[in-house]
């Protein structure tokens, strides 16, 4: 494969992670950021479909996410919280 | 003793910002012990306008505001998305305040230019505030979300220290320990409704925000 295509493949498996991680909320959940026209209130399965199409409201959930997840991974999240002066009993 | 003024906005037009304002309710009515000599003045709804806060700030000087909308990196926003704050046109109206903007992205443009101008202090948000929520619809509901409570809870403790006159850098210490301890529980819990989608975005709220300016004022 090529580089354009691996690219493309894993973004692909990063749609479905994310949109695995959302599926396993409830359905009443909703999101809100942003102004009205970008998403001020997003129900769990309105922002599958927007993960799905990969759109600017899909985009921003998932770099969120995938943020919050590539720090856990790679020990920064951690070292954070563990740097942090307000961290207690971990 | 000096009076303590006070100015808050509420849009409430969407979902999020009627959350927002809910919060900014309960919070105010949970402070126990709010100095008698404290006015506060509120833009709620439609009268959260430019007009109506330009006057508001001239007529009564309010040494801290506490903004509780939508934004952008060089505006604060309320009623309708109407601009209330705006980079080189009124930013000046927070000369010689403490300002909480509980708004998206305005810590990032505004705040640094408000110091520049002479705010006391500017804690906000240098990119999108999140939260999850229930859809409630009533006030007491939205403010008993437990959802919502994750991520308003750390974001209004701002509010909260201020008002019960610690200093700036007091009022970000415990935000950031707030966000910080809902973080180790959403990481942490075995309960299915803690689920780790909420912890990006507490985790989000909690690296984006920012405390700019004097950290020794209190109001």
């Amino acid at each position: 494969m090529d580089k354009k295509t691996v690219k493309s493949e894993l973004r692909k498996k990063e749609i479905e992670l994310v949109i695995a991680r959302l599926e396993t909320l409830s359905p009443k959940v909703y999101f809100s950021s942003g102004d009205n026209s970008n998403g001020s209130n997003i129900s769990r399965d309105e922002m599958i479909q927007h993960v799905r199409n990969d759109d600017a409201i899909g985009k921003d959930f998932m770099e969120t996410d995938l943020e919050f997840l590539r720090a856990l991974k790679d020990g920064k999240l951690l070292n954070q919280i563990i740097a942090s002066p307000f961290a207690t009993n971990i | 003793m000096p009076t303590r003024i006070i100015l808050i906005t509420n849009p409430a037009h969407d979902k999020a910002t009627e959350y927002l304002s809910s919060w900014s309710d309960g919070i105010r009515a949970s402070i126990a012990n709010l100095p008698t000599n404290t006015n506060i003045y509120e833009l709620k709804r439609s009268d959260a306008i430019k007009d109506k806060l330009t006057k508001l700030v001239l007529e009564k000087n309010p040494h801290l505001i506490l903004f509780n909308g939508h934004g952008g990196s060089k505006i604060i926003l309320g009623f309708e998305s109407n601009i209330l704050i705006s980079c080189d046109d009124n930013e000046a109206l927070l000369e010689d305040r403490i300002i909480h903007s509980l708004s998206c992205d305005s810590g990032k443009e505004l705040g640094p230019a408000c110091i520049t101008l002479g705010t006391k202090a500017f804690i906000g948000y240098k990119k999108e505030f999140k939260f999850a929520h229930l859809g409630e619809t009533t006030s007491t509901l939205q403010y008993n979300d437990p959802l919502a409570n994750l991520f308003l809870r750390p974001a209004f403790e701002i509010s909260k220290a201020l008002l019960e006159g610690n200093t700036v850098k007091q009022a970000h210490e415990r935000s950031q320990k707030m966000y910080l301890d809902n973080l180790q529980l959403l990481l942490t819990s075995p309960d299915p409704n803690l689920h780790t989608i909420y912890a990006g975005r507490v985790y989000h709220n909690m690296i984006n925000q920012v405390s700019l300016g004097d950290q020794n004022v209190s109001f």
